[in-house]
């Protein structure tokens, strides 16, 4: 099998999480494309530095790090807006993440759907609408007869409660990232 | 947080919701970030402390899975993925002698692919549709099978009728015992292991199992009782297991967790499978953790490591000291043996042969 399949199967192992952790850091649709691809590009670029006895996803995600931190340095009309602490700590949360029972990331996030489903009705509909139907809380605000601020407090609280649902269910002998 | 009163409180136990996930849930901190500032750009934590940094690191983390889970991202990522493997394949080999750092170039050179791909002219973007497609065909090919996919691979590959030689290496503490094994899918093994008394050998072909001590005649029966008693009273721990066996065991009580790494012994990029026991069974051929390598081109299983502990005390484990340790088996050649390979008689032409029907029965 040559160096670009072995790359590109193993990027495509990686693609979701790789978008969830670039996401996670950079809310624009098209620059989190951008910094993906330069993400990819170096990654295969540097290949011959990836130590291939260790994961690839956290070498991955190493670089995407960079990658964020060099696109927020590009555009000085804003302050620096990231820190690495925050990167930093969304990878180890991904990297816990692997030790959810499942074979791929969307295996793996089954625990997400399970732990969806045990929030509250109010809570899950917030999150329903906010999410699966994409509406801004202003939207849903009209669909829920409430208040704004009511609805800004479920969708955090909804993410905490999901946070610490998933975490509950994190294997500690995951391995592989 | 001031608590919402239009809510029940998630911290506090309720009743009559009825929710198993709300009465679980332990004090813990708030992520009291306005989704406003969710949607906007990264603020500038500068100023943040530990803890809230912690909590923005994973309000940004979920909020971005809950996208991912809706399938929001899914168009974004596909159309990020296609384009780059698009880039890449237009481009040539990586240089291997590249040393500047990571982050160094990435910039001028996803530019200027992108813009080689999308910003050109219409016949150029035609042409590219085009290599996308054929790419596209070719890439739905190339993702990472799944662990179970790997394993049933890998499982017919070992019922191959080739014959198979694996380096065998038991280690219990600071004591390590070697073997050879020569295996056509389970059903005939030649199994010798060094001992300090000589050559111990160990054989099993379609009609009988046979046991050859270092001196002495050949003792042969057709009940798998008599071989693994040999085993067990000669091989040093050594237990017989063909990776078939073994793959088949994994299908039933394991989880499976699989990726691409090297091979530490063909240093070659292969699948691996970590296999983890779940089953309370005190089955002795149960490991508690199995890793396999597994060759990309035809399923091959190019190592094997078993890793078991002694049961505790009261397990219904007969024999406790039985493949205790960690078993490693590593692949050395491949072959096209004569069926007569795997007979006693072939073995050992020179020496007596002794049918043991006593030992049919459990030992």
């Amino acid at each position: 099998m040559e160096a670009k399949e072995v790359f590109e199967i193993l990027v495509r192992d990686h693609a979701s999480s790789l978008m969830v952790f670039i996401r996670s850091l950079v809310s624009d649709k098209a620059a989190a494309e951008d910094v993906f691809q330069e993400t990819l590009l170096t990654a295969w670029k540097n290949m011959d530095k990836f130590d291939r006895e260790r994961p690839f996803g956290p070498w991955l995600r190493g670089i995407a790090g960079k990658t964020v931190l060099a696109w927020y340095r590009q555009r000085k009309k804003q302050p620096l807006l990231c820190a690495e602490e925050v990167i930093e700590q969304i990878d180890q949360r991904l990297c816990e993440l692997q030790g959810l029972a499942g074979d791929s990331f969307n295996e793996k996030l089954e625990a997400l759907r399970d732990c969806i489903t045990r929030l509250p009705e109010p809570y899950q509909q917030t999150i329903r609408l906010r999410y699966n139907q994409q509406l801004m809380p202003a939207a849903i605000v009209e669909q829920t007869q409430t208040t704004l601020e009511t609805v800004k407090k479920r969708l955090n609280r909804a993410r905490s409660m999901l946070l610490t649902c998933i975490t509950r269910k994190i294997q500690p002998e995951g391995e592989l990232t | 947080m001031k608590p919402d009163d239009t809510l029940p409180d998630p911290q506090k136990p309720s009743k009559e919701s009825g929710h198993e996930f709300s009465e679980a849930m332990p004090p813990t901190h708030e992520l009291d970030l306005d989704e406003t500032r969710l949607l906007g750009a990264l603020e500038n934590v500068a100023g943040f402390t530990p803890k809230q940094l912690q909590a923005t690191a994973d309000a940004f983390l979920v909020h971005s899975l809950l996208l991912h889970e809706s399938g929001a991202l899914e168009a974004s990522t596909e159309r990020a993925l296609q384009a780059t493997l698009s880039a890449l394949h237009a481009e040539s080999e990586p240089s291997i002698t590249a040393s500047t750092s990571v982050i160094a170039r990435e910039t001028s050179v996803a530019s200027q692919t992108r813009d080689r791909w999308w910003n050109r002219s219409s016949t150029r973007m035609a042409i590219a549709a085009s290599v996308l497609f054929i790419l596209l065909t070719f890439f739905w090919q190339t993702r990472l099978p799944n662990a179970k996919t790997l394993l049933a691979q890998a499982y017919q590959s070992s019922l191959s009728n080739l014959d198979r030689e694996y380096h065998l290496a038991l280690k219990r503490g600071e004591q390590e015992t070697e073997g050879t094994i020569i295996v056509r899918g389970n059903r005939a093994f030649l199994l010798q292991v060094k001992s300090i008394a000589g050559l111990q050998t160990f054989g099993r072909n379609d009609n009988d199992y046979w046991f050859a001590a270092p001196i002495g005649p050949v003792l042969k029966s057709d009940s798998r009782y008599f071989i693994a008693s040999m085993l067990h009273q000669h091989s040093g721990g050594l237990p017989y297991l063909d990776p078939a066996t073994v793959i088949q065991r994994l299908q039933e009580g394991y989880s499976l967790q699989r990726d691409m790494v090297e091979d530490p012994q063909t240093e070659r990029t292969s699948y691996r499978i970590i296999a983890t026991n779940q089953s309370d069974s005190s089955d002795f051929l149960r490991p508690d953790k199995v890793t396999l390598w597994i060759d990309l081109e035809n399923s091959r299983v190019t190592r094997m490591v078993l890793e078991r502990t002694a049961k505790k005390e009261g397990s219904d484990n007969q024999n406790p000291s039985f493949f205790d340790g960690t078993l490693s088996i590593d692949y050395v050649t491949e072959s096209n043996l004569a069926e007569e390979f795997y007979r006693a008689e072939t073995q050992y032409p020179e020496r007596a042969i002794l049918s043991r029907p006593w030992a049919a029965e459990a030992p």
